[in-house]
């Protein structure tokens, strides 16, 4: 946690990777994330948070088929690695543990 | 999949672009995913939307992680090459360090010499620059009357108030007085009311109130538009405020100038110090408001004593009022000329005018004025700045000169890089990094250097230089510096190595040995280097002789064991009694009283003497009007050559004087005793002194008279003793007796003369300094040179011995040739220097004439140098094992 950060976009599009899994390839994220959060996203954002994450050792990545709706170009099928699971799991703890703190305040 | 052919294909450009710039491993995905995002909008939307958002995705693919890194690929390549050239550049100055060590102590010392002489230039340059752009000038009197051909900026006293009255264009007047020993102007004894004892201070001067705003004094305490407004009122300079009142706002305080309590003066305000201006050496003004120096004296056009500024109005053309200035000479001097009679009138209209000069040309231009003040020379600046790149340029050469020659060492390195693929800008580039690099570490070192010598220099040249290092402009410049003359040394060794031919090099083809065209433009270097070395030499020669000549002259006095006391004027007749006292002492051969001295700092005056009854007819005899008592010829050391001196004891004395040959001369007597002087009053000539000199050498000896007084300011006394010291303290001992509350002012005659020249000994010391520095990089250069040569020939040499040559043949071979460059120098360089001598010496009346023995020494001096450099080299090789060196390779 403390050495690499996670942006918040980038926590999106790592869970969005993790939920699609096998499926997870640029154009799938963007379109389920743009369902999810009722907005357009541009192709780039999407990527660049994709390479970043990868520099980052949350992802790795795969060539995956061509198709011919892509131009004959291929796809790149993305994987969260161990260790992103593991720093999202710590980020919603501590989100959870702080949720937990403030209704207990509220409470009292 | 069937849908897709019904569709429309993605136009190509935007591919095409975002290929340009992004990452070439991401190029395949992000068109993939733009691509079934364009189809998918074309479903959704329409085919212009879906081509819309296409095209946009472009411009949104420009994020920093997405796109090649253009700089920073490019730069890597980049800085390795630069970063290769730089590193085998610090590599080859360790290797051959001799040569770099030459290299960069050539380069630092001219630096360090440039950068010296350039600030003292700026320096110079800035003196008065602040007023640059304000309409003030100085008012000169111009003659081209072939006796007397001059300017002199010495007006009289009323000329400043008349302008101001009489022409629209002035703005303002004002005057000046700053001459030693007219009233209190120079030095006087100073004590603020509250204090005890009296100090002596110099540097006095009067000045109008309007000078102050018109010459933008800054003022510390008081303001400039009044401080000088009331009568009796002073102003001092920041540093002797500090001096006498310590942190505090001396307006209104009161102070006595040589304790004269009937005529106090209240000090009106501290100005900032005037160091960059032309009246850097007055720290004290007295006004000249309400002050007459006699009775009458502000209103008369007779007596010249002040130097007059006037400032001309905004808009208005300086030259309007400069057309006019002949008519004010006419209008004003002409006409109290023709008032008071004189009979030279046409001649004052054809020869006499007057003049304007700018306030900032004052410090630099004023040569050819007869000026009571030193000031800077622009011939100097000139001079100095000549010297400073003559001394670069030696440094300059030297680098090219053993860059070209170290070639050969470097040649193999050359044609390897060549090989390997570097053109020929490549290796250009090389060598110019490399001279970067050398010149980069020699200007730091310079630099520091420079840093380190300023207080010497500021000794040296009486300057306040101080290092620049807040000017931003400073850093830049040295910056700029470094490219311009790192390029300039780099770009002949650059082109010359750079077309070395590969295969010769790496075949073992390429001849070593120094000769050909690039040893002819070497020798032409040395040649150079020589000649400048040796007119460094022969100039400083001159100039030391001519200096020696000055200070060893037979000056007609005797300035040796000499005192002089000063100060005595406070004790008004009780002057005798300290006199007799004095003389009681046993050391004491003789004292005088007298008002002047033949030594700077002492009263000097101008006069006009005519033959009694010839006042009207001739034109008058310009010259100095001194007081003494008997005694003085004696103690002074003059030599009377004709009469008798005057006695303080005779009646009939009290109108008898004693003139110099000057004055018989120039007044034209054939048999001067008895003759009567008029200067005033009548004045009978009682004897006839030797002409002794009482001003600059650098002048003809000046008419001059003496007579008769018994109060003065200052007694002189001649010593008979060989322990100064002891003698010393018994005058004071004397002298404290007389006057409890003053120190005494002592100065030993030959000190005050030795001051008089201080300008001129300054002058020599810098040549000479500069001398030895021009020389020592001269020497690292043939050094250099004479290592490389030897290096080179060493072979040669190892053979010739085997062969049964001797030490002396082999070390005839290797100097001969650098004691004929030398020879050809020192042909080309005698008759330059000679011409120069000769200007320079022009300029003194007692001047030396032969002078031709100076080239002799020099170019003996310079042989040795340059043969003993040479051969400390081939000695070495001549002394060599044969064997070692043919062991090599």
């Amino acid at each position: 946690m403390k050495k690499t950060k996670l942006g918040e976009f980038e926590e999106l599009v790592l869970l969005t990777v993790l939920a699609l899994s096998e499926e997870a390839y640029g154009v799938a994220i963007k379109r389920e994330l743009e369902e999810r959060l009722k907005e357009t996203l541009s192709v780039g954002s999407v990527q660049s948070a994709l390479k970043r994450m990868e520099e980052k050792g949350f992802l790795t990545s795969e060539w995956g088929e061509a198709e011919k709706v892509r131009g004959g170009k291929r796809k790149r099928i993305y994987q969260a690695t161990n260790y992103a699971q593991q720093v999202l799991q710590e980020m919603k703890d501590i989100r959870a543990d702080l949720w937990t703190t403030i209704i207990k305040t509220q409470n009292i | 999949m069937s849908q897709s052919n019904s569709m429309i294909n993605p136009p190509k450009w935007p591919i095409k672009m975002l290929s340009k710039f992004v990452k070439r491993e991401y190029l395949e995905e992000i068109e993939g995913d733009m691509i079934e995002e364009f189809y998918c909008h074309q479903e959704k939307f329409s085919i212009r939307r879906a081509r819309y958002l296409y095209t946009r995705e472009v411009l949104k693919m420009l994020r920093p992680n997405l796109i090649k890194n253009l700089i920073k690929t490019q730069k890597l390549n980049f800085m390795g090459t630069f970063s290769n050239y730089t590193k085998v550049a610090f590599r080859n100055i360790r290797k051959h360090r001799t040569y770099s060590a030459i290299k960069i102590g050539g380069f630092s010392i001219g630096v360090a010499i440039s950068l010296l002489i350039c600030l003292f230039v700026i320096d110079e340059l800035n003196m008065d620059k602040g007023l640059s752009d304000k309409s003030v000038y100085r008012i000169l009197r111009v003659s081209t009357h072939p006796e007397f051909v001059g300017k002199s900026p010495s007006m009289p006293p009323v000329l400043a108030s008349v302008l101001k009255e009489d022409y629209p264009e002035i703005k303002e007047s004002g005057r000046v007085l700053i001459f030693d020993g007219f009233g209190d102007a120079g030095g006087n004894l100073f004590r603020p009311e509250n204090k005890e004892t009296t100090v002596f201070e110099e540097r006095f001067g009067y000045a109008d109130p309007s000078i102050l705003e018109m010459l933008e004094f800054e003022m510390v305490y008081g303001n400039a538009y009044s401080a000088l407004d009331e009568p009796q009122s002073l102003i001092l300079s920041e540093s002797k405020a500090e001096k006498y009142f310590p942190g505090i706002d001396p307006v209104g305080k009161i102070v006595y100038i040589n304790e004269n309590k009937e005529r106090p003066y209240v000090i009106g305000g501290v100005y900032k110090g005037l160091e960059d201006t032309h009246l850097s050496h007055v720290d004290f003004f007295f006004t000249l408001s309400g002050y007459e120096f006699w009775d009458g004296e502000q209103t008369d056009w007779c007596c010249s004593n002040y130097v007059t500024y006037v400032q001309i109005k905004d808009g208005i053309n300086p030259s309007t009022f400069e057309a006019k200035l002949k008519d004010i000479y006419e209008r004003y001097f002409i006409s109290y000329f023709i008032a008071r009679g004189d009979n030279d009138i046409e001649d004052e209209r054809k020869y006499m005018t007057l003049g304007m000069q700018h306030v900032s040309d004052i410090y630099l231009h004023s040569t050819d004025i007869y000026d009571f003040q030193s000031y800077g020379d622009i011939k100097m600046v000139g001079a100095f700045a000549a010297i400073a790149i003559f001394i670069l340029l030696l440094a300059c050469m030297n680098f090219v000169n053993l860059t070209t020659a170290n070639s050969a060492q470097r040649s193999k390195e050359i044609g390897l890089r060549k090989a390997v693929g570097s053109g020929r800008r490549g290796v250009m580039i090389q060598f110019m990094i490399e001279a970067l690099v050398l010149t980069a570490v020699s200007i730091l070192i310079g630099t520091v250097l420079a840093f380190i010598s300023i207080p010497f220099f500021n000794a040296v040249t009486d300057k306040q230089i101080t290092f620049p290092y807040a000017e931003p402009l400073f850093y830049v410049s040295i910056v700029l510096f470094t490219v311009f003359i790192g390029f300039l040394s780099g770009a002949y060794p650059a082109l010359y190595l750079s077309r070395i031919n590969t295969i010769a090099v790496l075949g073992g083809h390429m001849k070593l040995t120094g000769k050909g065209k690039n040893s002819f433009l070497r020798s032409g270097l040395v040649i150079f280097q020589f000649m400048i070395s040796m007119l460094l030499i022969a100039g400083a020669f001159i100039v030391y002789q001519q200096m020696s000549f000055i200070l060893n002259k037979d000056l007609g006095y005797e300035k040796e064991q000499a005192v002089m006391i000063q100060g005595v004027g406070p004790m008004g007749e009780g002057v005798k009694a300290f006199k007799e006292a004095l003389l009681s002492l046993p050391d004491v051969s003789y004292a005088t009283i007298s008002n002047s001295l033949p030594v700077d700092g002492t009263h000097r005056n101008g006069n006009t003497f005519h033959i009694s009854g010839r006042e009207d007819v001739d034109r008058g005899v310009p010259g100095q009007f001194w007081r003494a008592d008997e005694d003085y010829l004696v103690t002074v050391g003059l030599h009377l050559i004709e009469g008798r001196m005057f006695s303080n004891h005779m009646a009939s004395d009290s109108n008898a004087i004693v003139v110099n040959q000057a004055m018989v001369k120039q007044l034209g007597l054939e048999d001067p005793i008895n003759k009567k002087i008029r200067n005033w009053r009548d004045w009978r000539i009682v004897g006839v002194v030797e002409d002794f000199n009482y001003d600059n050498l650098k002048q003809e000896i000046r008419p001059l008279l003496l007579a008769r007084t018994t109060t003065a300011d200052m007694i002189t006394v001649r010593l008979s003793t060989q322990n100064m010291s002891e003698s010393l303290a018994k005058i004071e001992a004397v002298w404290n007796e007389f006057n409890p509350s003053q120190t005494i002012r002592m100065d030993f005659l030959d000190q005050r003369f030795e001051v008089m020249y201080e300008d001129i000994q300054r002058t020599r010391t810098i040549f000479m300094v500069f001398a030895i520095f021009g020389l020592i990089v001269a020497c690292l250069g043939l050094f250099g040179l004479s290592v490389y040569t030897v290096a080179l020939r060493n072979k040669e040499m190892t053979i010739r011995k085997v062969l049964g040559a001797s030490v002396q043949s082999i070390l005839r071979l290797l100097t001969i040739d650098y004691l004929k460059l030398v020879l050809i120098s020192l042909v080309i360089a005698i008759p330059v220097a000679w011409y120069f001598a000769d200007e320079w010496l022009a300029g003194f009346s007692y001047r030396i004439n032969y002078f031709w023995d100076t080239f002799i020494y020099g170019g003996v001096l310079l042989i040795v140098i340059a043969l003993g450099v040479v051969s400390f080299q081939s000695l070495k090789a001549a002394f060599s094992n044969p064997s070692t060196g043919l062991r090599n390779e």
